[in-house]
């Protein structure tokens, strides 16, 4: 082992050698290659002699840069000390071998480019907002999560696209935000002046990249990446020694160049390149502009009828009548499918993620997409492209199992992943399934009492202890690997899944695989809600909490000691909530068996809401209705009815929160 | 026209004259039924739908703790939005009046003026044109957190 070690030394040493002088022969480095095929494992075999072939041709560069990553983590897997890495790392520094890999990337995916250039942007100027505010409340962690997570986003995006110069500086800033999470470090100007400078760091290393990448050049950043890498663990290591540092040295380790647009025309190599003009526009804006469609839509028709009226009027232009109502509709339905894009670009751009995080693992797998022209909200589809990517970097690293392992247990070598979106009662469904080794209930568990999340003596049913991995600081890979990261990624995407108003379910077999099935609303604006009537008013139930809704028998209705009116569904004892008693509003009905009882289902507990009766269910565009209805919880928002009404949208799980007003009136009588 | 003069929208409620600032004023609507709505504070006529936006509509004469005005042909609906939150809000008044040019550097109350209602709903009382004139601050009216609905604890 030792030998491949020494062996994977020399061939770096020779690697830098051809890199420095092109001309300069490769013997010295074929023969090391040679050498090598005695020891390296089997596996490897093939792209060795595939580079010993090519040594002399123009793909050499690119296919060595490959046969390194696979030597590299070999040694990694055998637990070699890092030396070849840090090797690597500086000779990368030296030859400027970064700015052949930037040519390299661009050359991939456009797509995920100016997706890359739109991320880092955003996280970057995120980066600086929480920073500043963090700097002013620096007792609020959760900041510290917000930066860690904005630093692994932009850390995980860099990694793809071999970035590595980016992707060592966002490392080091996650590794100073872990210690910071865990209280090792603390809130300090040093602390604050260090992160800003590396925020600083990646924005200059971001615009020489777009600089690059519109005008086709090669030019390299001057950001001293290793030693600010070294500070970094200084600040850890040895705060003081840091302290000293700092305070002597003021020379700035950057020198922020000015990239300016009238570079020397020689430094073009390739025609100018542009990113998409394509930008994004405000939610609220586009909310804004489909609710003025609307109201045109409505204004024309009550202009259309009054104009029927007097028949004559119309005469001299109905054809102008026409034309306009033609373009009305027109407007509405491009208003409306400004909202909606198919998913399959979100996909497509999850088999480069799978991939590029195969090969990391070295594993074989697969991706299968299914349902990629499933429509939803564009605003949705931006906020998916992170927890999906988080998803199948997890199944990649933590579900599927080696190769190796899978043929032991009687799978196939390769993984497959299976990626689909269908629409489903009014919902997306977007599932992500693995065929690997599912996920461990014990493993779970252990980790999870370690972690504090859990009691030793808790006993937990199989979901609930799927469920743990969704939260906060869980991690079940026992190496913190550079691609799936420290446990910050279920929390994150349940937060961003939450945040769409979408649920997540985990459903998982030891051994046969795991599967995460997102649910999500068609659309932020638009939902499904059943028209409800209790008395005079009228209500709105959102149909993704409505479990059915019945009618039941005399013989259903108990009263049950302590615990309430109850009403038997099936063999299960569901509570009576009486919605009229909660509103106080008079109803028509009193008696459970008169009335439509929907059940609902709020955090895995089911209620049946007494209504008189259901009217129907219909499409809703909801509305918000300002800082006026705030205080009323039990408002989800509002909307209009087909018959022209505005009626209240109901927030079920509120709603059954709300002390009963019969009672409270007694109470107020005694 | 002087360039501190402040344009009021004023309007009418059991005969007195009453005035808020037009720059608060979104729309005057024509009087219309509105939506009953639950666990609503006894001020509140209900919620209305103007053109897809939905907004609540309090009595104003309720809220100022006057007696209510009986509906006439004039009675319309001023709807208004406060400066410190989001959302609109409408509510009756008897009849709408004119657009009065208030100076504002001429902020004297008027002593002889007795408000039937909390002091701290009015910005300031004027004379114009031989009348007493109250000019209202919506802000202090409308702008509790349970203007529409009461606290549930």
């Amino acid at each position: 082992m030792n030998h491949l070690q020494s062996l994977l030394i020399e061939l770096s040493q020779d690697f830098l050698m051809i890199n420095i002088s092109k001309e300069k022969s490769t013997d010295d480095f074929c023969e090391t290659l040679t050498k090598l095929q005695d020891v390296v494992p089997d596996e490897l075999l093939y792209p060795l002699q595939e580079c010993v072939q090519e040594v002399n041709t123009a793909e050499a560069l690119e296919t060595l840069e490959k046969l390194m990553d696979l030597l590299n983590q070999k040694c990694e897997e055998r637990d070699f000390t890092f030396v070849f890495e840090n090797e690597k790392a500086k000779s990368i520094e030296e030859m400027s071998f970064d700015t052949t890999i930037y040519s390299e990337v661009f050359s991939e995916d456009e797509d995920l480019i100016s997706t890359f250039f739109e991320e880092t942007l955003e996280n970057l100027e995120a980066l600086d907002l929480i920073l500043n505010l963090w700097d002013e409340t620096p007792e609020d962690l959760t900041y510290v999560n917000d930066i860690f997570r904005s630093f692994h986003t932009i850390k995980g995006m860099a990694g793809f696209l071999s970035l590595n110069d980016m992707e060592q500086i966002s490392h080091c800033l996650e590794d100073l935000l872990t210690h910071c999470r865990d209280g090792k470090v603390s809130h300090s100007n040093y602390l604050t002046a260090f992160l800003f400078d590396g925020i600083d760091f990646l924005r200059v290393m971001y615009d020489q990249l777009l600089f690059n990448y519109q005008n086709g050049v090669e030019d390299k950043h001057n950001v001293n990446v290793d030693d600010f890498v070294r500070k970094g663990s200084l600040f850890v290591s040895d705060f003081e020694s840091y302290k000293t540092e700092v305070n002597t040295k003021v020379e700035p380790i950057v020198e922020i160049r000015s990239i300016n647009n009238d570079a020397p025309v020689a430094q073009v190599k390739s025609g100018k390149r542009e990113i998409d003009d394509s930008f994004r526009v405000s939610t609220k804006k586009m909310d804004a502009l489909i609710d003025s469609i609307g109201e045109l839509v409505i204004n024309h028709s009550s202009i259309a009828n009054k104009i029927g009226l007097h028949k004559d009027v119309l005469k001299g232009m109905r054809d102008e009548f026409s034309q306009f109502k033609r373009i009305v509709n027109n407007l509405q339905n491009v208003s409306l499918s400004l909202r909606m894009i198919p998913i399959g670009n979100t996909f497509k751009k999850m088999n480069r993620v799978v991939r590029d995080t195969a090969n990391k693992l070295n594993k074989d797998i697969i991706l299968k997409t299914l349902g990629e022209q499933t429509e939803i909200d564009r605003s949705i589809v931006d906020n998916l492209y992170d927890p999906l990517m988080h998803m199948i970097r997890n199944a990649c690293d933590h579900g599927i199992e080696d190769p190796f392992d899978r043929e032991e247990m009687g799978k196939s070598a390769q993984g497959t992943i299976t990626l689909s979106a269908k629409h489903k009662d009014g919902c997306v469904v977007i599932a992500i399934e693995d065929d690997g080794k599912g996920l461990s209930l014990e493993k779970i568990r252990q980790k999870a009492i370690v972690n504090g999340l859990i009691q030793e003596e808790d006993s937990l049913s199989k979901s609930e202890i799927h469920q743990l991995i969704l939260k906060p600081g869980f991690s079940t890979a026992e190496t913190v690997t550079n691609l799936s990261g420290r446990g910050v990624g279920m929390d994150v995407v349940v937060q961003a899944i939450e945040s769409l108003r979408g649920i997540l379910l985990i459903d998982s077999q030891e051994g046969k695989g795991s599967r995460v099935e997102i649910r999500l609303p068609l659309t932020l604006a638009i939902i499904d809600g059943m028209v409800i009537r209790i008395g005079d008013h009228k209500f709105i139930i959102p149909t993704i909490s409505v479990r059915e809704s019945i009618k039941i028998s005399h013989d259903k209705y108990s009263h049950v000691l302590g615990r309430g009116e109850m009403i038997l569904i099936r063999e299960h004892l569901v509570p009576l909530v009486r919605c009229y008693d909660l509103l106080a509003i008079t109803s028509d009905v009193s008696n459970p068996w008169d009335g439509l009882l929907v059940v609902v289902d709020v955090d895995g507990h089911r209620y049946a809401l007494l209504v008189d009766e259901l009217l129907g269910k219909q499409e809703i565009v909801i509305k918000s209705l300002g800082d006026h209805f705030s205080v009323a919880k039990w408002i989800a928002g509002g909307a209009i009815l087909a018959c022209g009404d505005a009626a209240l949208i109901l927030d079920v799980s509120k709603l059954i929160q709300l002390p009963k007003q019969q009672l409270l009136d007694e109470a107020c009588n005694e | 026209m002087n360039k501190k003069l402040i344009k009021h929208l004023s309007f009418s409620l059991l005969n007195e004259i009453y005035a808020i600032k037009i720059i608060q004023v979104k729309e005057i609507l024509a009087w219309r039924a509105s939506i009953d709505i639950p666990l609503c504070q006894e001020w509140v006529k209900g919620i209305i739908n103007i053109r897809g936006q939905i907004i609540p509509v309090v009595n104003l004469n309720r809220r100022l703790g006057l007696k209510d005005s009986v509906k006439s042909k004039t009675t319309c609906i001023i709807v208004v939005e406060l400066s410190q939150r989001d959302g609109f809000i409408g509510f009756e008044v008897d009849s709408v009046q004119d657009v009065l040019y208030v100076d504002k550097t001429s902020k004297e109350a008027n002593p002889l003026f007795e408000a039937d209602f909390d002091a701290e709903f009015i910005e300031n009382v004027i004379r114009l044109n031989e009348e007493t004139k109250v000019i209202l601050n919506i802000d202090k009216i409308f702008g509790q957190e349970d203007i529409i609905f009461k606290g549930v604890s």
